[in-house]
């Protein structure tokens, strides 16, 4: 395995319910990534699709599945991570990720916990994952694991993935404006967002790499500065505010070692996780 | 209690990029189109449209009636030359006699009736225009006469885009003053100017910097009204009136109402995007 290598945060904006059209975007900044020799590339939450889809939602799945076979094809050499809409039975959609490489769809993995307050609605569209579509990738570069967005908000996606061997956590996300206050021009959301990560990353002790959508869906409006946080909680790329950006950040591996010699990591009391199922 | 306070570099460059993609990319228009009436709502959205689109991507009408004060037509005028519009992107149209042929035809009008059909009188000027400069019509009206319905439906109502309807006047204000809005215009009390010595503070009984306090913890802190009369130390009666206007008004800020009759119709569960591919 590499000890280091590089990831592109493929900041995009997409049109909403136009998978052909998002699609020529994927491939393009596939093919840049490639060209720059990243080892990854990861684009926002429902990247193929737009997030605001509303009853769109039900309408693009088909859309989709050729999509991914597009891209596949397009990741040569390159592994992608991208957000779909996928539908594993008829009627049922799930708010997905895929890992794409040298035209295989390496994995599907559906969102854990879904939002459904204030501008969101997934339970109304959207099937949740349980802890059976738990997995951890095993790439030439690193060990990884993929949530989305709302699933870095609770503590338990990112650990068991951890605990299942991840060193790299990926979220990707499509995280809107809220709360546009405050003298230092960053949102509630922003500010949360960037301790959260942190926290992940440090509890975990591992790299926490965020892509943001970029650009207008209806009313809201995805902020970006997607970022790649390392072990010790430290910002190591980020890409711009409110404009789409394509940013290559560095993933050195060697990092978690040092990291975990001065770490409780390792430390698991399962008695809280057996008094946190009773309630 | 204030409100929050506002970043308005950041906050001013937002608006300016939403604006400017919306018009253009998303619309397809050539060009944004809006009223500039000298107050303080229309400079602020003049000045950030002209931001956005450039002076020669906007189109600015003014449209004097029987009530608009001189002093108003030339605060239009003002934010008009500082915003180096072209002579052929902007116009004066005073539309008293206009409005005074529909009165010959429709009879004896109350204030309110003239002033609602002055309101929608500068609405269809506005759209023919903006229609033949394949523009779209970008409105004025701030989060707090929005959240009140202090607005004509359909007059000043209607338009494309509302660029400061997420800002309370107190906001708007501030926004003003870092966009270099001339001081003038932002110091004189707010007014729709739909009939003589009309100013909104006097006709709505508040004056805005306690509407936008009200407002604020009512709907963005989910203060109930009790609550908000103990903090802001104003009479109950006072906080209870702004909430039925905010009641009464919901009509203003919906699409019409649609009478269910099949599996999905509008309003219920007809939930597509507006931005539809």
């Amino acid at each position: 395995m590499a000890q280091i290598f590089t990831v592109a945060l493929a900041q995009i904006g997409s049109r909403l319910g136009n998978v052909e059209k998002n699609l020529e975007k994927h491939l393009e900044h596939v093919e840049r990534a490639r060209k720059s020799g990243a080892a990854f590339v990861v684009f926002p939450e429902l990247s193929l699709t737009g997030y605001m889809l509303r009853d769109l939602a039900y309408e693009v799945a088909d859309d989709c599945k050729k999509a991914l076979k597009s891209v596949a094809t397009a990741s040569k050499g390159i592994y992608t991570i991208l957000g779909f809409v996928n539908e594993p039975r008829p009627g049922i959609y799930q708010n997905a990720a895929a890992l794409l490489y040298n035209g295989k769809i390496l994995g599907v993995v559906p969102k854990y916990y879904l939002p459904n307050y204030g501008p969101f609605e997934e339970k109304r569209y959207f099937k949740e994952a349980g802890v059976k579509d738990l997995k951890v990738f095993n790439t030439k570069y690193a060990k990884l694991g993929i949530t989305i967005c709302e699933d870095v908000w609770h503590p338990e996606p990112c650990e068991a993935l951890a605990r299942l061997g991840a060193d790299v956590i990926f979220c990707i996300s499509s995280s809107p404006i809220r709360g546009f206050y405050g003298a230092k021009g960053k949102t509630v959301g922003e500010r949360s967002w960037e301790k959260i990560l942190g926290t992940r990353a440090i509890e975990n002790t591992v790299y926490m790499i965020f892509v943001n959508k970029a650009g207008a869906e209806d009313e809201e409006y995805f902020w970006g500065g997607s970022t790649i946080i390392s072990p010790d909680g430290v910002e190591v790329a980020k890409a711009k505010h409110l404009d789409e950006d394509f940013v290559i950040g560095e993933v050195d591996l060697n990092r978690l070692v040092r990291v975990r010699r001065f770490s409780s990591f390792r430390d698991h009391h399962q008695d809280f996780h057996n008094l946190l199922r009773r309630l | 209690m204030q409100l929050p306070s506002l970043d308005s570099e950041r906050v001013s460059k937002y608006i300016t990029k939403r604006l400017k993609w919306y018009v253009l990319d998303y619309a397809q228009a050539k060009a944004g189109a809006l009223g500039v009436s000298g107050g303080i709502d229309s400079a602020t959205t003049a000045f950030l449209a002209a931001r956005a689109l450039g002076p020669k991507r906007l189109f600015c009408y003014v449209l004097p009636g029987r009530a608009t004060r001189q002093e108003d037509i030339q605060d239009a005028e003002e934010v008009i030359r500082r915003l180096k519009i072209p002579k052929a992107n902007h116009e004066i149209i005073p539309i008293t006699d206009i409005v005074g042929l529909l009165k010959e035809k429709l009879g004896k009008l109350s204030k309110v009736e003239e002033g609602n059909l002055t309101a929608r009188v500068r609405m269809a000027i506005l759209h023919q225009r903006a229609w033949r400069e394949r523009a779209i019509v970008i409105g004025t009206g701030d989060k707090s006469e929005l959240t009140i319905g202090y607005f004509t439906k359909y007059g000043d109502g209607g338009v494309d885009l509302l660029p400061l309807g997420g800002l309370y006047k107190t906001h708007v204000r501030q926004l003003a003053s870092y966009l270099g809005v001339p001081e003038r215009i932002i110091r004189k009390p707010p007014t729709p100017a739909l009939w003589d010595g009309q100013t909104a503070e006097g006709e709505l009984g508040i004056n805005y910097d306690t509407l936008d306090r009200i407002l604020y913890l009512r709907f963005e802190e989910w203060l109930d009204p009790q609550e908000i009369t103990n903090r802001l130390g104003v009479a109950k009666g006072k906080v209870d009136r702004v909430m039925t206007m905010v009641k009464v008004t919901q009509h203003k800020r919906l699409p019409p109402e649609v009478f269910k009759i099949g599996f999905r119709d509008f309003g219920s569960d007809w939930r597509y995007p507006r931005q539809w591919a």
